[in-house]
């Protein structure tokens, strides 16, 4: 199974939408993908599955796990990159839209993306989180998208930081901060993944939110993503996306970050431990098993922060682990 | 000549010093000035609270580490040998532009260099009136590994205790608590008590004098600026006082069972009103006496009075200040004080949405069971009911965590002296971690126990090994699995 991990379930209010059926297109490159394997998970176990027709739709139905509030949904096919959606009930509702990347191939930023990002080119390995600033359509409510971003930025890098000190991989998050790009990419995660590939980014942070002002109660639906940009050999970092629908005027308070930290923290110890894998297979002999198991350590200590509800991120933390000791050996 | 347990700290303490009281201020940290030199030298137990950082610039930072800090001098006002010290930049530069860049990593650093063991921090954001406020604390490394530790000490009644060579540690250092979401109203709306002899000014830090208060007296404030509180004066009038000048009692407690209220501070003074277990009560005062420890003035429906500190839970502006107070008490051997604390981290409201630092409250309220049995004599006079529940919710809260597992194992020993029983918890967490340190050690010492005629700590488990001669063989086969030398 290399279908990737995921580190975390988010946990949102369960909505009253009653929907059932989970429908949605897969696409790559501006155009529909065919033979996308499609696989919902609800409390840890799997629930349904489909493959994408020659127009990339799918549909799942998601009658078997009724009670489930939450699922975890992941696209994979040859050649791309796996991604995995976490969504709630009320998002059934709504159409999926899933761009997968390739797996492999042309990475080519434009020239105005490369004069941008020139300054934060880091030696590969040192690179810091890249925040690529939200992209904010607020239809009626506009928040103040600059000071919105920023103060995302900051906060999001103390619980960023401060949940992967928890874990004690000090060592790896030493100089961890979140670096915010002069650039919008409107959740163009090829986009994301190239820019983060440029300047040897340890994961690509953004999202976007658009906004239904129409109603009595404006809402923002915030699409958030986590992009792992390291490789390593012994496990394949996934994309990570969160969707959620935020009152409007909730926007710009704390509630919002607070929703994403636990999340993005367990993202990071996940990147963390990708860059420091990578780092390993330039090693032999001794060293290599050294970095393996400082590695080992801090997956194992992140493992041990986590609460009974978190069934679904031990599973696939369990799983890395339990293959990080394999390689380690006796 | 029955052998009696006993669990002990790994390091005994000096309580020399003679301290009632210590909150003292040090002044900047700055890269590449050195560090003003150690405040409460002589104090054994210090914290540190450092100014929060506040990137909404709801300009509240210096008020709540103010807060906090008083809060805990409060909490901690009876505790010989306890220090808390307040880290503040001098004038407007900022002691948070340290931690922002490197957070916990910074914290533990400004408290080495004040040899303080504890690091209390955070951050505050502002949203209209709410106030949402994250506290993190960092221990400075040598707390856990020296004092964090619970090992198993047995012996005759009087005579000198043998290492047992058992061992378990607290699995965590630094702290992530959950958020608090308060108003400005509940944290700044709150009684105060003079400490000694104060003036009131016009404003805060300057200003006439417009009123004098001693020893004691009473005072309501409603605001605060700085290190100031905005008091009410008579006739509708306002003043500012120095919070150096004041005690900050909880704004409310809970009873902990039937209580009467009485009319002055001492048990004896005549019965007021009667108020029913978990009533919450607001305090309007408080008041240390020596001899007869802290007493809360409060308001009850059926009328106002004194209730002794023991016998309510104090409910704090911030659950940290519980954990906190916790772990001072703990250091400083105030065993039964420290299981208080951490019963009412346990209870606090919200607590649960951090499983890390509740499951570390639920271990620490475990072993402060087990050290006050000891204190009394033995480990097996705990609370045995109450100890075991604190674990299994330890246990409930991170599934995950081998540490839970040998803290457990180690607990299992020391009340029921039986390696059989202690065992599913070792195979535990060597199956969540097969390096687990303390795991591996219990294992390895288990199985020389069983193995060696005359290990010593043999006579702790005399009556299992006769009941059960064939006890080593599955210590030896777990101790074989994970290759556990004996």
């Amino acid at each position: 199974m290399r279908r990737g991990l995921i580190a975390a379930i988010l946990l949102l209010a369960a909505g009253a939408a009653d929907a059932q059926t989970l429908a949605g297109t897969v696409s790559s490159r501006g155009a529909p993908l065919a033979g996308v394997a499609v696989a919902a998970e609800a409390d840890g176990r799997r629930v349904a599955g489909a493959t994408t027709d020659a127009q990339g739709r799918f549909a799942i139905d998601l009658a078997a796990a009724a009670s489930a509030r939450d699922f975890s949904v992941a696209f994979s096919r040859a050649g791309f990159r796996g991604e995995v959606r976490l969504l709630d009930r009320a998002a059934l509702a709504r159409p999926l839209r899933v761009t997968l990347l390739p797996a492999s191939g042309p990475g080519a930023i434009s020239p105005d993306d490369e004069a941008r990002l020139k300054l934060l080119v880091t030696p590969a390995g040192t690179g810091p989180l890249l925040f690529v600033p939200y992209s904010l359509q607020a239809g009626g409510a506009a928040p103040d998208a600059a000071a919105l971003n920023e103060r995302l930025r900051l906060q999001l890098q103390r619980l960023i930081v401060t949940h992967v000190q928890v874990a004690g991989s000090s060592d790896s998050a030493r100089g961890v901060s979140l670096t915010q790009a002069p650039l919008q990419a409107d959740n163009d995660l090829e986009r994301l993944r190239a820019v983060g590939e440029f300047v040897n980014a340890l994961a690509v942070v953004s999202g976007i939110g658009i906004g239904d002002g129409g109603t009595a109660a404006p809402t923002l639906e915030l699409a958030s993503n986590y992009v792992i940009i390291p490789r390593a050999d012994v496990f394949d970092p996934p994309v990570l996306s969160i969707v959620d629908t935020v009152p409007a005027q909730k926007i710009g308070l704390l509630e919002l970050d607070q929703k994403m930290s636990r999340l993005w923290g367990r993202a990071t110890i996940l990147a963390l431990a990708a860059r420091d894998l990578q780092r390993a297979q330039s090693l032999a002999g001794e060293a290599r098993r050294a970095e393996l198991k400082r590695v080992h350590a801090y997956l194992k200590a992140e493992r041990a922060n986590l609460g009974a509800r978190d069934e679904l991120s031990e599973a696939r933390l369990r799983d890395l682990i339990d293959r990080l000791g394999r390689e380690i050996g006796p | 000549m029955t052998a009696v347990l006993k669990t002990l700290l790994a390091v005994a303490l000096a309580l020399a010093a003679p301290l009632a009281l210590a909150g003292e201020a040090i002044t900047a940290f700055q890269q590449g000035t050195p560090p003003p030199p150690e405040a409460l030298k002589h104090v054994p137990v210090k914290a540190l609270v450092a100014e929060f950082l506040d990137p909404d610039k709801s300009e509240l930072g210096k008020e709540i580490a103010y807060l906090v800090w008083r809060e805990i001098l409060t909490a901690i006002s009876d505790q010989k040998g306890a220090g808390v010290i307040i880290a503040h930049p001098p004038g407007k530069e900022r002691l948070v532009d340290l931690l922002q860049r490197n957070y916990h990593e910074s914290a533990i650093e400004i408290a080495a260099s004040q040899n303080a063991r504890m690091a209390l921090w955070g951050a505050i954001g502002a949203a209209e009136e709410r106030v949402f406020v994250d506290t993190y604390l960092s221990l400075v490394g040598a707390t856990r590994r020296e004092e964090l530790a619970l090992r198993l000490f047995w012996g005759q009644p009087g005579a000198k205790l043998n290492d047992t060579g058992f061992a378990a540690r607290l699995s965590r250092t630094r702290f992530n608590f959950p958020r608090v979401v308060t108003t400005r109203g509940a944290l700044f709306e709150r009684p105060l008590t003079a400490q000694g002899k104060a003036a009131v000014r016009a404003q805060p830090g300057a200003g006439a004098t417009l009123a004098t208060v001693a020893e004691g007296d009473s005072l309501q404030a409603d605001g605060m600026q700085g290190s100031w509180f905005r008091v009410q004066l008579p006739g509708g009038r306002h003043g500012w006082v120095d919070s150096w000048n004041v005690h900050l009692p909880p704004r409310q407690v809970d009873a902990r069972g039937d209580l009467v209220l009485r009319d002055s501070a001492n048990p004896k003074a005549a019965a007021g009103a009667k108020v029913p277990a978990n009533a919450r009560l607001t305090v309007l005062q408080s008041r240390y006496y020596a001899g007869r420890g802290l007493w809360y003035r409060v308001r009850a429906p059926g009328g106002e009075g004194w209730v002794a500190a023991t016998q309510v839970y104090t409910r704090f502006s911030f659950p940290v200040v519980h954990f906190v107070a916790g772990l001072y008490r703990y250091q400083l051997g105030r065993y039964d004080d420290a299981v208080r604390e951490f019963e009412q981290y346990v209870r606090a409201d919200g607590v649960e949405s951090d499983p890390p630092s509740l499951s570390s409250a639920y271990q620490m309220l475990g072993a402060s069971l087990l050290m006050a049995g000891s204190a009394r004599g033995a480990a097996e006079s705990a609370n045995v009911p109450q100890l075991n529940r604190a674990f299994e919710l330890a246990a409930r809260t991170t599934p995950y965590d081998p540490a839970v597992y040998s803290l457990r194992a180690i607990s299992t020993l020391a009340t029921r002296k039986s390696v059989d029983a202690a065992l599913p918890d070792v195979r535990r967490a060597l199956e969540l971690d097969s390096d687990h340190e303390d795991a591996r050690g219990i294992l390895a010492r288990m199985n020389r126990v069983l193995a060696t005629p005359n290990d010593p700590a043999r006579e702790m488990i005399r009556r299992e090994l006769y009941e059960r001669p064939k006890l080593g063989d599955s210590v030896t086969e777990l101790a074989r699995r994970y290759k556990v030398a004996p």
